[in-house]
């Protein structure tokens, strides 16, 4: 009934796609026509009388200001699906448990214990898990899902790691990497497992 | 002779230690394809593009070494029991004009629906699009409809509104590039990303 759900989403389209390398002017022009396509929509439908539209308006034009100053980590790159035993998300120094649906960011590093096991899904929809013993670096990653252009670079530095890749790796050769202390590992797709020895 | 004995496990122990510092390999597709990766020490790159191909660094230099299923199981298995669930692509058509489906891709939805349903947590995209028939403005609009159409829909039979986003690109982005102002059933869809 209130448009909050499609401010919700507008809002996470608009983070998304300033998110995403679009220019500003470029993301908040397609927005802006968006909005207005979306507050033509729920006034056509008769659904929001003009005063929903108004409030629609404004809302949104607070989303569209509010926008630049979202948290500097960037936006969600992943979302844990599976969860086996003891894993945790190292983050700006601080340690989370995960949980499944937890979002994950650049810069994230999963550890697992003895008994642990993660498996993720990134939204280029390049598929990740990892064994016990681990630990992975989500080291660089972004990706425009318009255009599918991006890079990708994880780093294991100790563990088990097994990848189906996505888009980055399909639409540009050398975009997808995995690094090790040992190797670099470049993705053409799409299959593939890494080990690496941890310290004795 | 027990000092030869021990002096001989010693070397053996630590020939081991000398050993595995990583291990790459590419694994098999369901339809038994493969992909190819490449391997670089600093030194050399080896390509590696068969099931099973695989590369092991040794005193930080990489050479091929044999690989199978049972090896990977045994070094893979916990990392591959918790893969996630293969990302989906969807699309449904619309009538011209309109956010109402097609007859065919109403028989669809459901299976759309149950794949989603299937995952323990999701995150879905639609985006809508039109042919090139009309005014951009209005395709725009009418794009995004489409999207919203099918994430009410879904909500409406019992998904989780914050898992589904929307957006619309209008005539922007088709299956079936055409001039301007052609009709064509096969760009007037919506995308549908599950993963």
């Amino acid at each position: 009934m209130i448009p909050t759900e499609e401010i919700y989403i507008l809002g996470r389209h608009l983070s998304s796609s300033i998110a995403g390398g679009l220019s500003r002017r470029d993301s908040l022009g397609f927005c802006a026509d968006t909005i207005h396509s979306l507050r033509g929509y729920m006034h056509c439908n008769g659904r929001a009388g003009r005063a929903a539209g108004r409030y629609l308006g404004i809302a949104t034009s607070i989303i569209l200001i509010a926008v630049p100053f979202v948290k500097a980590q960037g936006p969600k790159i992943a979302q844990v699906k599976n969860i086996s035993g003891q894993v945790t998300i190292v983050r700006e120094g601080g340690n989370l448990p995960a949980k499944v649906g937890d979002l994950l960011y650049e810069k994230d590093v999963i550890q697992t214990g003895a008994d642990g096991a993660i498996g993720i899904t990134f939204t280029d929809n390049t598929v990740m898990s990892t064994g016990p013993n681990s630990e992975v670096s989500l080291e660089e990653y972004r990706f425009d899902s318009s255009n599918f252009n991006g890079a990708m670079l994880t780093n294991l530095r100790k563990g088990t790691l097994a990848m189906v890749s996505g888009d980055i790796a399909r639409s540009t050769p050398g975009a997808m990497k995995v690094k090790t202390p040992t190797a670099i590992l470049g993705v053409r797709g799409t299959r593939f497992a890494v080990q690496v020895e941890g310290e004795r | 002779m027990r000092r030869v004995i021990l002096a001989f496990t010693l070397l053996l122990t630590l020939s081991a230690c000398a050993s595995r510092q990583a291990l790459f390999t590419v694994l098999p597709n369901p339809d038994g394809s493969a992909g190819a990766v490449t391997v670089d020490d600093g030194q050399n790159s080896l390509t590696l593009d068969k099931p099973y191909a695989a590369s092991e660094i040794v005193k930080g230099s990489a050479q091929t070494v044999a690989m199978d299923d049972a090896q990977v199981q045994q070094i893979f298995g916990s990392a591959l029991a918790a893969q996630p669930i293969s990302p989906a692509r969807f699309r449904l058509y619309f009538k011209s004009d309109t956010d109402v489906m097609t007859p065919d891709s109403e028989g669809l939805y459901k299976s759309v629906f149950d794949d989603i349903k299937r995952r323990p947590v999701y995150e879905v995209e639609v985006v809508g699009h039109t042919d090139t028939t009309g005014e951009l403005k209005y395709n725009q609009t009418l794009s995004l409809t489409r999207a919203v159409f099918i994430r009410e829909k879904l909500i409406h039979d019992g998904l989780d509104p914050k898992s589904i986003s929307v957006a619309g690109r209008g005539p922007l982005d088709p299956r079936v590039k055409t001039a301007d102002n052609v009709p064509e059933q096969l760009n007037r869809r919506v995308e549908i990303t599950v993963r």
